[in-house]
């Protein structure tokens, strides 16, 4: 049922007039304009996000839309500029956690044996434990940093992939085309390039798509809790916590707007993932 | 609020409706009887004008916590000031000042070589639960902390030789070394006597609310909770002001900002947050009260390596560094711009920094050129904070910091950041070539704010790398003389020398600050940060 | 029932080597932690003789290998060692104070979040208009992509600086602490017959646990509406109704009963999420629980209680996932082979 090549993959997401794709439409709408505010955000303000550049604490007015924090930075552009801070360590991790899980996955799932059992069972143990958790755990051994971040968050989702590829590739390697394949003597790797990696292609959009948003809020949550990135850099979890403190002094625009930055990012993730698990239809469930 | 209006309203509606006059009429007379009642009401109380009224309870609220209620064991700023007011010593500081006086002793002698005091306590002293107390149970503590050898156990041990009772009043230490500041130690809890009902000698009693002979007495504890102390009966002292103090546990600084101002609590005691400060001043319900703390905030230069082993590098960026904008924007004016090693509270200082200025950018732009830096070669910083002990003002006054230094167009900054273990690790191992750092000083003289900076071995926790032979002999001079004029002089001459060579930029000093409630008097604050409870009262 | 037995057997021996697994990461993360953990005790002002001493102390001096048996040993012991700071106390002890307060937040977190998601859920299921459905869905979508501090931050904006309604954090009025019993405080001060305390605790909870509640509800509110729509359509629904059976007693008879089986296995393998959500409401709201303490050691690298607590974290989530697994083969007899 999943043996379907990517024309058929791509005919299936052309538009229609279908509630899936409605969802695909939007989310894709909503993380289109965050991706390319964030790219042109020196065309939409002047300020840099990482000086001062005004009087502390100021209101949201015209000149600063979003205001200003208690070192004079100007909130808006923080906002714009975090988005790229956000896109690039969660895209960079999904990628990593992906690249390593799909490869563990097909590998284990292919070869079976006490290999395959030993690598699910620790990948089993670490997809038990709670995912902030274990990414605190890694941050701190880390350190602090954009690319210490993104390893952390990697490293916990790496089990999300290898679970979903591996249980496709034991399914796949009995398949007829692939047995043909290795009578005819076509190398393991090859078999695995050629014939079972495209037919994982659907798993793998839907579980990235899905796993983005986890890996997105795990991000914000590790800056929240002052393991992410080094101040100055722009990065809305880490607002959220220097805001936090301004709160009961009634700095409402401190918190307000990274926060709900977060939300509508993943929002549009979680609907592309949504409407394209109704069109592809595998059987995933998120973790 | 809204659902009560719309009630009210929509009742009203109703009432209109139906007999207006007759309501009306109802109306009337309670307001006219009301307003009777009233005036006579108002007639008899400013006849006789109420006086003030001392409240038998008093609550202070705090984000701190006790840790171990066992003096042999607890080494932290907030249960030694519990200790200090359930427990007493031989000796105490007197509220609002940082001067010793007697506490349960009398009075003591020296021997001639310095290494023998005898002290003499007062008599009848008596434990809270009304037993008496007498020498024996003096050294019976002296023994608990050598049997437990706890944290603070080294104020003991590395002084103390053996302890010998005299006689029921009388108890002689003998010393290993001439100790001047002996009596200072005598004021700390680790010697403070304790009831054995509750301390057993050779197990540190984590829990225990036997107490000792202190002016309060603890009724009752709930550990991260709430504290309930009660005045103790057989104290030696005058009473205490107030009866009973209730200390409330909160969990983080908000709910302790909303709690005084709500008048849930009389006194917020450690910490709120500075920028709540700023509109608790507004209040006209609440005071602040504020004195110089101990703490300092300064930087330090890693000065073998480069680039900071040229100190015009060094002199370029303390120039540049802005004190005001970094104690008001950073800290929200809970700490007061330093220029020395010393702290404002104590003698025989030399503000030798202030004539670098602040924020001086003219200045730190010649310098930086002299030391071969433009605008195509920047100099690199990498500048290191901790949010352990300051929170995030500790961060944003890095923020400040880099912001300043960049203005000199020579420089270009990156921040970074550890966690406490590994930050004192590459502070000791110089990895941190400038970074932000924090002292809390062990006693209160200018010696503990030079020795640990500048003479080699001491300052090895700083990665400094700094000595100088001419200022590490000053400052071992001025240990041996006791003349205090003789001592001022010499550590002004260390000082200046400092603001030469640059091996710390001070930057603050710290407040300790409190938020009460107005009608609560007596409070007493001073440089030691421990609150003494028992001259603090609430008029209603 | 002898295959029951077999896969329960099955299940719980294959506990043993997860757990092992997730104690070695657990000790593989935390030992490659850089700085040294006895300088934080002692002070920077201490000298390398007092450090060698507390090192030796604590087994720091010892050979990689020999330390991690001497872990598993002691974890097998229970002994989770001591504190750095803050008095040193037994790690055990830190974390008992703790436990039920997470306990607390995510047992009223779930049925919060379980009752509003399965209510929403099943109203998109089983309404007959569309909008209903779509509006059902999208809350599914809305509250899993709530950030946790956000959402507890906005609510004490508006509810508690705001209006004034709910206390911003903490766990309960200090002075109205009921004596210990479980630990869970709105059981203790029924206990103890104090309905001051009760309402206390009451009022602080009610802002994390809606915080958290709704973040998990998605999840449930998606379920349930997947789950409604299959077994509405089922054979003996519709043959009930073809019976002519109330609707009413069509839906807690036939409907409900066999919805509800897959939402309580979702409960037990959300878990991991709520544990992973009771940390950051816990941070957001100065909750004093485990996710807390986590939060607030990390700031000292007190190392013995992360590693506690991580420790903790690791146990609950196998033995949930062990008592789901086991009962959904009760339940459902087609995963025993």
């Amino acid at each position: 049922m999943v043996s379907m090549n990517v024309t058929r993959l791509i005919g299936r997401l052309l538009p229609q007039r279908k509630t899936p794709h409605y969802l695909v439409f939007t989310g894709g709408l909503i993380v289109a304009s965050i991706i390319i505010m964030s790219l042109i955000a020196p065309l939409l303000t002047e300020y840099d996000p990482t000086i001062p550049v005004a009087d502390p604490l100021l209101p949201p007015s015209p000149e600063h839309p979003l205001g200003t924090n208690n070192l004079g930075y100007d909130m808006f552009s923080r906002l714009l500029y975090g988005g790229r801070t956000v896109l690039y360590i969660v895209i960079l991790s999904t990628l990593m956690s992906m690249i390593a899980g799909v490869s563990l996955g097909l590998v284990s799932g292919y070869y079976g044996g006490y290999k395959d059992r030993v690598l699910t069972l620790i990948m089993d143990s670490v997809y038990s434990f709670p995912d902030v958790i274990l990414a605190i755990a890694i941050s701190i051994a880390l350190g602090p940093g954009i690319y210490n971040a993104a390893i952390a968050i990697a490293v916990v989702y790496i089990p999300t992939y290898f679970r979903m590829v591996r249980g496709q590739a034991l399914v796949l390697r009995e398949q007829g085309y692939v047995v043909a394949a290795h009578m005819l003597g076509a190398k393991d790797w090859w078999i695995m390039v050629r014939y079972i990696l495209p037919n994982l292609l659907p798993v793998v959009v839907v579980v990235f798509t899905l796993n983005i948003t986890d890996a997105i809020l795990t991000e914000a949550a590790l800056s929240f809790l002052g393991l992410g990135v080094v101040p100055p850099t722009p990065d809305w979890g880490y607002d959220l916590r220097a805001g936090q403190t301004y709160l009961p002094s009634g700095y409402w625009w401190l918190v307000t707007f990274p926060g709900l930055m977060i939300m509508v990012l993943v929002i549009g993730f979680s609907l592309i993932g949504e409407g394209l698990n109704d069109i592809l239809n595998p059987r995933i469930s998120r973790r | 609020m809204f659902i009560y209006i719309m009630i009210s309203v929509g009742y009203m509606r109703k009432i209109s409706r139906t007999a207006l006059s007759r309501v009306a009429v109802v109306v009337i007379a309670i307001v006219v009887i009301a307003a009777v009642a009233l005036s006579a009401f108002y007639l008899t109380s400013t006849v006789s004008p109420p006086q003030p009224k001392r409240s038998d309870t008093l609550i202070i609220g705090t984000t701190d916590r006790v840790t171990q209620m066992d003096p042999a064991k607890a080494y932290d700023f907030y249960t030694w000031e519990v200790l200090n007011n359930v427990l007493e010593g031989l000796m105490k500081y007197e509220p609002g000042t940082a001067r010793l006086t007697f506490g349960l002793a009398e009075r003591y002698t020296v021997s001639s070589d310095g290494t023998e005091y005898v002290f003499k306590l007062k008599e009848g002293l008596k434990f809270s639960d009304g037993t008496p107390l007498d020498a024996t149970h003096v050294k019976y503590q002296i023994d608990r902390v050598f049997a437990t050898q706890a944290d603070p156990s080294w104020l003991v041990t590395s002084f103390v030789e053996s302890v010998e009772v005299l006689n029921s009043t009388a108890i002689k230490f003998k010393l290993y070394a001439p100790t001047s500041f002996f009596p200072a130690l005598l004021a700390t809890p680790p010697y403070f006597p304790v009831n054995p009902k509750g301390y057993p000698l050779d197990e540190i009693a984590p829990d225990s609310t036997a107490g000792g002979a202190g002016p309060y007495r603890i009724k009752s504890w709930v550990r991260d909770q709430q504290l309930i102390l009660e005045a103790n009966p057989y104290y030696h002292g005058p009473p205490p002001a107030t009866k009973t103090i209730v200390i409330k546990f909160y969990k983080d600084a908000s709910s302790l900002r909303l709690a005084v101002e709500r008048g849930e609590i009389d006194i917020a005691w450690r910490a709120l947050n500075p920028v709540d400060l700023e509109d608790l001043r507004k209040n006209p319900k609440l005071q602040v009260l504020e004195v110089p703390a101990s703490y300092i905030g300064f930087l330090v230069f890693n000065t073998k390596d480069p680039p900071f082993n040229d100190v015009r590098v060094r002199k370029a960026l303390a120039a540049a560094i802005d004190r005001k904008e970094i104690a008001s924007k950073a800290f929200f004016d809970t700490v007061i711009p330093l220029y020395t090693l010393v702290p404002s509270f104590l003698w025989g200082r030399e503000e030798s920094f202030r004539k670098l200025g602040d924020a001086n950018i003219e200045l730190a732009r010649s310098l930086l050129r002299e030391a071969g830096y433009s605008e195509q070669n920047k100099l690199q910083v990498e500048l290191w904070y901790t949010t352990t002990q300051l929170g995030e003002p500790g961060r944003d006054m890095a923020l400040v910091i880099k912001d300043s230094w960049e203005k000199t167009g020579l420089v270009s900054v990156s921040l970074n950041t550890a966690e406490w273990a590994t930050y004192l690790d590459n502070a000791a191992n110089g990895i941190m070539k400038v970074y932000i750092q924090t002292w809390y000083p062990d006693y209160l003289d200018p010696d503990d704010y030079l020795t640990p900076f500048l003479v080699p071995e001491a300052n090895s926790w700083s990665g400094c790398f700094y000595d100088n032979e001419e200022v590490t002999n000053l400052i071992l001079e001025a240990q041996k003389i006791t003349d205090q004029n003789a001592r001022a002089n010499l550590y002004k001459k260390v000082q200046e020398i400092v603001a030469e060579e640059i091996p710390f930029v001070p930057v603050f000093e710290g407040k300790t600050i409190m938020v009460a409630a107005k009608g609560v008097k007596g409070v007493l604050l001073d440089a030691t940060t421990l609150l003494k409870y028992l001259t603090i009262y609430k008029e209603t | 029932m002898a295959s029951l037995r077999s896969y329960i057997v099955t299940r719980l021996l294959l506990v043993i080597p997860m757990v092992f697994i997730v104690l070695t990461i657990i000790f593989i993360v935390l030992r490659i932690l850089p700085g040294d953990p006895v300088i934080t005790v002692l002070g920077p002002k201490s000298t390398l003789e007092e450090r060698e001493r507390l090192r030796e102390q604590l087994g720091l001096n010892k050979p990689i290998y020999i330390q991690y048996v001497e872990y598993l040993g002691n974890i097998v012991r229970g002994d989770l060692g001591r504190s750095l700071i803050f008095g040193r106390r037994l790690v055990i002890d830190e974390i008992m104070d703790r436990f039920p307060a997470t306990v607390e937040l995510a047992v009223t977190s779930l049925i919060f979040g379980a009752g509003v998601g399965i209510l929403i859920g099943s109203l998109g299921a089983l309404s007959k208009r569309k909008s209903v459905d779509i509006i059902s869905r999208l809350y599914g979508i809305a509250s899993y992509s709530f950030f946790i501090p956000w959402l507890g931050l906005m609510l004490q904006m508006g509810l508690s600086i705001g209006l004034g309604l709910f206390p911003v954090s903490g766990r309960i009025d200090p002075l109205l602490t009921p004596p210990r019993i479980t630990g869970l405080y709105l059981v203790d001060s029924l206990l103890t017959g104090r309905l001051d305390s009760f309402l206390s605790a009451l009022w602080h909870i009610v802002l994390p646990t809606i915080t958290l509640g709704t973040v998990i509800s998605g999840i449930f509110a998606k379920l349930g509406r997947t789950s409604f729509a299959e077994v509405i359509v089922q054979d003996h629904v519709l043959a009930a109704r073809a019976r002519g059976i109330r609707e009413s007693t069509v839906f807690r008879h036939h409907v409900a009963r066999n919805a509800i089986v897959p939402i309580m296995t979702m409960m037990g393998l959300q878990f991991a999420l709520l544990l992973g959500g009771t940390v950051l409401t816990e941070a957001t709201f100065s909750w004093p629980g485990m996710g807390y303490l986590l939060f607030e050691r990390i700031l000292y690298r007190d190392y013995n209680v992360i590693q506690g607590v991580l420790i903790i974290f690791g146990l609950l989530v196998a033995l949930i996932n062990l008592i789901v697994d086991i009962l959904y083969a009760y339940v459902d007899p087609r995963v025993r082979f």
